[in-house]
């Protein structure tokens, strides 16, 4: 976009008038940012039918029971998607439970308690990690903690917790070191970064007054932060999409791109299943199908 | 070297002073803010604070109720002595110093919550409370600053919707209520138009009766107004204490002379 | 010190709270304590990521990865397909994607007056940064492979693409907010037409911020895999044209890091050495640039 300037600067010469240049010029410059913006619509309307369509074609082919049925069967050609809907949401809540309150730890110990120096180092660490991609610290844990799991943890939590309803669940199964437990705690630790410089920055952007009026009437720090602090950047967190219509949120961009926009954090942790089968076209469509889901249930 | 005229035959009470500062030295990492500065804050009357932007006489209020505590590279030498403890002495729990010594700041700010649990935040801290009890002390709080009768009806309501001037009578209000010997007022009426800032000053001369208040202003008539003493500091010096009559009228210093004059600041 | 002998009996005050002090402090102290051993347990872990990775990668770096493809197991091939097509992609899909994501983040802060249009294409460029990766993949894969009935280095970038603008958009929107009203208006008072403003003026204000923006959306889709798999797909061979499969760093983890040979495992590893350093340098950079430009001044 930046010839554009110059290339209609070389009609200078031509076109005497300047305020006819200028109207043109605006035109145009109005045309192209319009066809850029108009061209994520479409984008996304793309993606949506991609959606719907592929949607519809396994629920046509399998019915409704295709969103309860755990069957998945590629040679006779019979797919549920419960599995991985079951799957994605109790590792998903698994990771939450580990990486919170771990990320809470780390936010609350950088802007309160860390020598500044230290402070600032491990700020910037925390957000260089939480930009590296996905299937580094994916195949670190399938090197690492798969192991380690199947190893140590899963022989001994299926002994003493394997009975206890619910939690056995996490570790059902031989012990591979690959159930739902360990897919949570490797999503946990790619989402700790992320996560924890997110509070970071909100919880820096406080007003210090603020701060320094709860201090003021002798509340101790974990006083502040559980209700001043915590309070504050709910509302801000709740406030600020709304707010970027207007003015832009306290530190928009600069941390908050620097945590390498994992996007919505959960978006880094979209798994992929080890062995894929994607040249079954049925199966894609199946996977597809499962994606709205995945997408609702984190919207 | 500093040569600090203090007069103390006139306007400074017999008895114990509230909070008595002894050569408080300040420093913002190598920024010599506060140089050896000696005042007495007598029991129940307002002393006032005023001087040029920088002059460090905010800094002498954080330095009260220890705020610079938050900050690294702030530290304070000396003593400022309060109900038998030198406050900056290490050890010292800073979390009771800040409950017995309230703070008011120059923007109001109110927490995020409703204004029933803005008053009662700081209560809750040091106090177990009944429901009975908490409300009552609510209401009696809000009494006492006037803003019960514009706020009965909406407790529950968001602090944020009230005015600048509410606010900051509200932040009065919620120092008042953990029972504080002692308020420091960081230019509180700064940010307020006239009408909220008379109230204001109507409150100080009524809270007077109860507490030591010590306030920073830029506003000389309203250090004239409000302050029994007035102290007036110069690059981190305490130039001259005095009466507020005395201050205004007859001042010893040149430097005082020319600020109060207009001169400069 | 001659004071602190003349210091009278400390008062009753300071009891004051009694055990509910007391227990203040100990929450308090509980709390701190919390935060620190949370804090050493994710540095550990975090830190002990980028050991194993250092390490392990950099066992099977040499002069070898640069130069050879890959190849069958136990022929000590390189990685050299795989960096170029990496570049490749990610080097084009930066080309389509600036333009687009700034005149875009253009539109979004300098014509309000579309009204509603513009609440849409934020509230839908918003969404794009946070739609899971691989349904971009799977939106390319119908759209430019299927039609095409092979994958495809050029389907590949695209989706990259597609994943790069979002980021570009949010971040010039941000920074041309930043620009100070007085600025605008005094190039306007020049007599400057509309889009000189916002080209000449404005633009270069933020070009800063919005430098930074790039060089981190690069670093965000250089490390993306899922949606390569379904448009690039990964190709053992040197290939540089887009009408063919390419191969890229991401896949070649993906699709070495689950294999039975040990060399091949070497290989995913030294892969993923070389994304973890090149996003890491790319966010310095971007970190340094900013401090350095700041932003929209």
């Amino acid at each position: 976009m930046m010839e554009l300037p110059s290339s209609l600067a070389a009609h200078d010469g031509a076109v005497s008038d300047k305020n006819t240049r200028g109207q043109w010029g605006d035109a145009l410059f109005g045309m192209v940012a319009r066809l850029a913006g108009w061209s994520l619509l479409a984008v996304m309307a793309g993606i949506i039918l991609v959606l719907v369509w592929g949607g519809r074609q396994a629920f046509l082919a399998f019915g409704p029971a295709f969103l309860t049925s755990t069957a998945w069967n590629p040679i006779s050609h019979h797919f549920g998607a419960a599995t991985s809907i079951f799957g994605t949401l109790v590792t998903t809540a698994v990771a939450l439970v580990f990486a919170v309150p771990f990320a809470f730890g780390v936010a609350f110990w950088l802007v309160e308690m860390a020598p500044p120096a230290l402070a600032r180092f491990i700020e910037t660490a925390v957000q260089l990690l939480a930009a590296v991609p996905s299937i580094i610290f994916g195949m670190w844990g399938f090197f690492i903690v798969v192991p380690f799991m199947a190893h140590h943890v899963e022989p001994a939590a299926t002994h003493y917790l394997g009975h206890v309803p619910g939690i056995g669940l996490l570790f059902r199964g031989a012990p591979y070191g690959t159930g739902l437990l360990t897919g949570g705690i490797i999503l946990a630790i790619m989402v700790t970064p992320f996560i924890c410089s997110v509070m970071t920055d909100v919880f820096v952007s406080i007003p210090a007054v603020l701060k320094e009026s709860a201090f003021g009437l002798g509340a101790t720090r974990w006083e502040v932060m559980r209700q001043v602090v915590l309070p504050w950047s709910w509302a801000a967190s709740c406030w600020a999409p709304a707010a970027h219509w207007g003015k832009p949120w306290p530190s928009p961009s600069s941390s908050a791109t620097a945590t390498g926009w994992g996007g919505c954090c959960l978006r880094r942790a979209t798994p992929l299943p080890r062995s894929s089968p994607w040249n079954f076209p049925k199966v894609r469509q199946a996977v597809s199908s499962c994606r709205p889901c995945w997408h609702w249930a984190r919207s | 070297m500093n040569k600090i005229i203090m007069d103390n035959s006139m306007g400074q009470n017999t008895a114990v002073p509230a909070l008595a500062i002894r050569d408080l030295d300040f420093w913002y990492g190598e920024n010599h803010a506060l140089k050896s500065i000696s005042l007495d804050f007598p029991t129940r009357q307002v002393t006032g604070m005023i001087g040029p932007s920088g002059c460090g006489k905010s800094t002498l209020l954080r330095c009260l109720n220890r705020m610079y505590d938050l900050y690294p590279g702030q530290r304070a030498t000396g003593e400022v002595v309060f109900d038998g403890r030198n406050i900056l002495a290490p050890g010292l729990d800073v979390n009771v110093l800040r409950s017995r010594i309230g703070m008011v700041f120059q923007k109001p700010t109110p927490f995020p919550m409703s204004i029933y649990d803005n008053i009662a935040f700081g209560v809750r801290l040091h106090e177990r409370l009944p429901r009975a009890d908490m409300d009552q002390r609510v209401e009696s709080v809000l009494r006492r600053v006037a803003l019960w009768p514009e706020v009965k009806d909406r407790l529950n309501a968001s602090a944020a919707a009230l005015s600048g001037g509410q606010q900051q009578r509200l932040c009065i209000a919620r120092t008042i209520a953990t029972r504080p010997e002692i308020i420091l007022l960081d230019e509180p009426t700064s940010a307020l138009d006239p009408i909220s800032t008379a109230r204001i000053e109507e409150l100080l001369d009524e809270l007077k009766q109860e507490f030591s208040i010590a306030i920073v202003t830029h506003n000389l008539q309203q250090a004239a107004r409000c302050a029994d003493r007035v102290a007036f500091f110069y690059m981190g010096e305490l130039v001259e204490v005095d009466t507020a009559d005395r201050m205004f009228t007859a001042p010893h210093a040149k430097r005082t002379q020319d600020y109060i004059t207009g001169r400069f600041g | 010190m001659s004071v602190q002998k003349t210091l009278p009996e400390a008062g009753r005050g300071w009891q004051r709270g009694g055990a509910q002090a007391m227990r203040r402090r100990l929450v308090e102290r509980l709390v701190s304590m919390l935060c620190n051993i949370a804090t050493v347990i994710v540095l550990f872990v975090l830190f002990s990521i980028l050991w194993t990775l250092v390490t392990r990668g950099a066992a099977g770096l040499s002069l070898n990865t640069f130069l050879h493809s890959t190849g069958a197991p136990g022929s000590g091939g390189g990685l050299a397909n795989a960096i170029a097509g990496s570049c490749e992609q990610t080097g084009l899909a930066a080309l389509i994607g600036t333009p687009v994501g700034m005149m875009t983040g253009i539109y979004l802060s300098e014509f309000g007056q579309d009204g509603r249009v513009v609440q849409l294409v934020r509230f839908v460029s918003d969404m794009l940064l946070s739609v899971p990766s691989i349904l971009v993949g799977l939106f390319i894969y119908l759209i430019v492979v299927e039609p095409a009935g092979h994958f495809s280095g050029m389907a590949g970038t695209l989706s990259l693409a597609v994943l790069f603008i979002p980021i570009v958009v949010r971040t010039t929107e941000d920074m041309l907010r930043l620009v100070p009203r007085a600025m605008r208006e005094a190039a306007y008072a020049l007599g400057a037409p509309g889009w000189r403003v916002i080209l000449g003026v404005c633009l270069r204000a933020a070009r800063g911020g919005i430098m930074t923006g790039i060089l981190l959306a690069l670093a965000r889709i250089s490390g993306e895999t899922a949606p390569l798999l379904f448009t690039s797909l990964g190709n053992l061979n040197w290939s540089t044209s887009l009408g063919a499969p390419m191969a890229s760093l991401p896949v070649t983890i993906y699709q070495y890091a689950g294999s039975a040979y040990d060399d091949w495992v070497q290989m995913a590893w030294t892969s993923a050495l070389l994304i973890t350093v090149a996003v890491l340098a790319t966010n310095i950079l971007a970190r340094w640039w900013l401090t350095r430009n700041g932003s929209a001044q």
